[in-house]
């Protein structure tokens, strides 16, 4: 492309979107509201991985060690801990320690304790506390981990939450693929056969460029660039109702309901219009420049 | 008629024996040769259906013929890959009878079009289109739009966008078809100044009138055979 050839051909793009232009719009609100949907699902899917993430983070296994374990031990014990790929963090927690900590959260509860700290008795054992990196083999870790000799017994934390939350967040991802993607085709469809009904009018135009001598990327360019603005117009739109949306709805109910973390929209407003922008440029183009093909037969 | 290799530099326009069936069964060209010097004018007649539009559009490369050899300026057509059909194109111009001229455009701008979708530089247009539409008697007009003009008008912008990027030749389909019989003779007039400038041109026509006073070439086509080719021909079959 010539770089004088390339404003020109966005002043025709321009021209063939304003020559159009109940099309144009019709093609910009179908794209707008395709990707408005695509935005929330993709908005569901970053939330449902954040509070999965902050979970992760959160999720704690204790690993409880035999009495019987000698404190020349705890190091080899704590290294072969480490050695599992999975394994986050791994602390140690001696059995004193553990006893401060029980005293400090049941400092109330005097009575509980004053016993057997009068007897000298310790009941609780030496333990590791583990973080995972990865929450979905959460169950194999955890196998690796009771096969450490020494290791009498594990604790493991909200697994019936983590169970639980895992299933849900694999049917979100799932839906939300599937549904950006078929919105993706069906979206480029729609694009495709509303551009053509403008393309019609242009068909004349079309076929004097081609006898005039314009080669098909000449005659192509401009519906090209027709198409980005139809996308560009289409992601700017549907990320202002998306973060309208976003913000009087899914903020206020995270707000509402605690049990999720909601990402601010702040923090995700440039990468969702990123995003957008490339969907829809893509959609548009694509759209536009299947839409011509059959008019160069000539 | 063979091409020699001398004689496809000098000849404009070769048909070497080339018949045209469609897919339908329609046997538009029957085994036609012909040649066309550089600098001919040359008149194509026949009745409807005999498969002069044919011809056109073999020559424009818009359909392939189904046996036999074009040249064009030397250029044998079936060798010629698609991405190079639009530099054949310019090197004619076509005039239509319909005009396809673009509604929404101006004269200047539906004859700068086409130096515009041949890539011209914004100067080159801005001193080329003025020069052509002068020559072609439509300087007044510039600023018109086709709906405002008759239709003698409209066919010497659609001759003056065929002129505009200096082609080798120029096909004219039935290029008085739509034009009143004044306009006509006024329309030849300008495709034999044309001619007289060294420019091979190439008339699709009907109008017996026209054909037999001009006292050019004429070829006669019927059933998509060559019947006749006369020079200072009449409008007729007669061999």
């Amino acid at each position: 492309m010539r770089g004088s050839n390339f404003f020109y051909f966005i002043s025709q793009g321009v021209k063939y979107f304003r020559s159009n232009k109940y099309i144009s719009f019709a093609a910009v609100g179908v794209l707008a509201a395709c990707l408005f949907i695509m935005g929330n699902f993709w908005l569901i899917y970053l939330n449902v991985d954040l509070n999965l993430q902050r979970m992760e983070e959160e999720n704690l296994t204790m690993l409880f060690l035999d009495d019987e374990v000698p404190s020349d031990r705890f190091a080899e014990i704590r290294s072969r801990i480490e050695q599992i790929e999975n394994v986050a963090a791994c602390e140690f927690i001696s059995k004193e320690q553990a006893f401060e900590d029980y005293k400090a959260t049941y400092a109330e509860e005097y009575d509980l304790y004053e016993d057997l700290e009068a007897q000298g008795i310790n009941p609780l054992p030496n333990s590791f506390s583990v973080t995972m990196k990865d929450i979905t083999i959460y169950e194999e870790t955890i196998y690796q981990l009771s096969r450490i000799e020494g290791v009498a017994r594990i604790r493991k934390q909200n697994q019936d939450t983590i169970d639980g939350m895992l299933s849900v967040a694999k049917s979100i991802y799932f839906i939300c693929y599937w549904i950006m993607g078929l919105l993706f085709v069906a979206s480029l469809f729609i694009i495709m056969n509303t551009i053509k009904i403008a393309r019609f009018t242009n068909r004349r135009q079309i076929n004097i460029m081609k006898f005039v001598g314009a080669t098909d990327w000449f005659i192509r360019w401009p519906f090209i660039f027709e198409g980005a603005i139809i996308g560009l117009l289409a992601a700017v739109i549907s990320h202002l109702f998306v973060w309208y949306t976003y913000t009087n709805v899914m903020v206020k109910l995270g707000e509402t309901i605690r049990i999720f973390e909601i990402l601010p929209f702040a923090e995700v407003s440039s990468q969702m219009l990123l995003v957008a922008s490339v969907c829809g440029l893509l959609i548009g183009v694509l759209g536009s420049s299947i839409s011509i093909r059959r008019y160069f037969d000539v | 008629m063979q091409a020699t290799e001398a004689g496809v530099s000098t000849v404009m326009l070769i048909f070497e024996n080339v018949s045209k069936t469609y897919e339908n069964g329609t046997r538009a060209l029957d085994d036609v040769s012909l040649r066309i010097e550089d600098g001919e004018f040359v008149f194509i007649v026949g009745p409807s259906g005999a498969g002069k539009s044919t011809l056109i559009k073999l020559l424009m490369k818009e359909e392939e013929p189904t046996s036999g050899k074009i040249y064009v300026g030397g250029q044998d057509l079936s060798q010629l890959r698609h991405r190079d059909i639009p530099y054949l194109r310019r090197k004619m111009g076509v005039v239509f009878q319909d005009f396809r001229l673009i509604n929404e455009l101006n004269v200047y701008d539906n004859v700068a079009f086409a130096m515009n979708a041949t890539n011209c530089s914004r100067r080159s247009i801005q001193r080329r289109v003025p020069y052509v539409l002068k020559l072609m008697n439509l300087s007044e007009k510039a600023k018109a739009f086709p709906s405002e003009l008759s239709g003698g008008e409209q066919q010497r912008v659609a001759l003056s966008r065929a002129l505009v990027n200096n082609p080798m030749m120029i096909v004219a389909d039935e290029p008085t078809g739509n034009v009143d019989p004044r306009m006509s003779w006024e329309i030849m007039g300008l495709l034999n100044e044309i001619n007289k400038r060294k420019t091979t041109v190439v008339v699709v026509t009907h109008e017996k009138n026209l054909v037999n006073a001009l006292k050019k070439r004429v070829i006669y086509i019927e059933k998509g055979r060559v019947l006749s080719d006369r020079l200072e021909g009449q409008y007729s079959a007669r061999q």
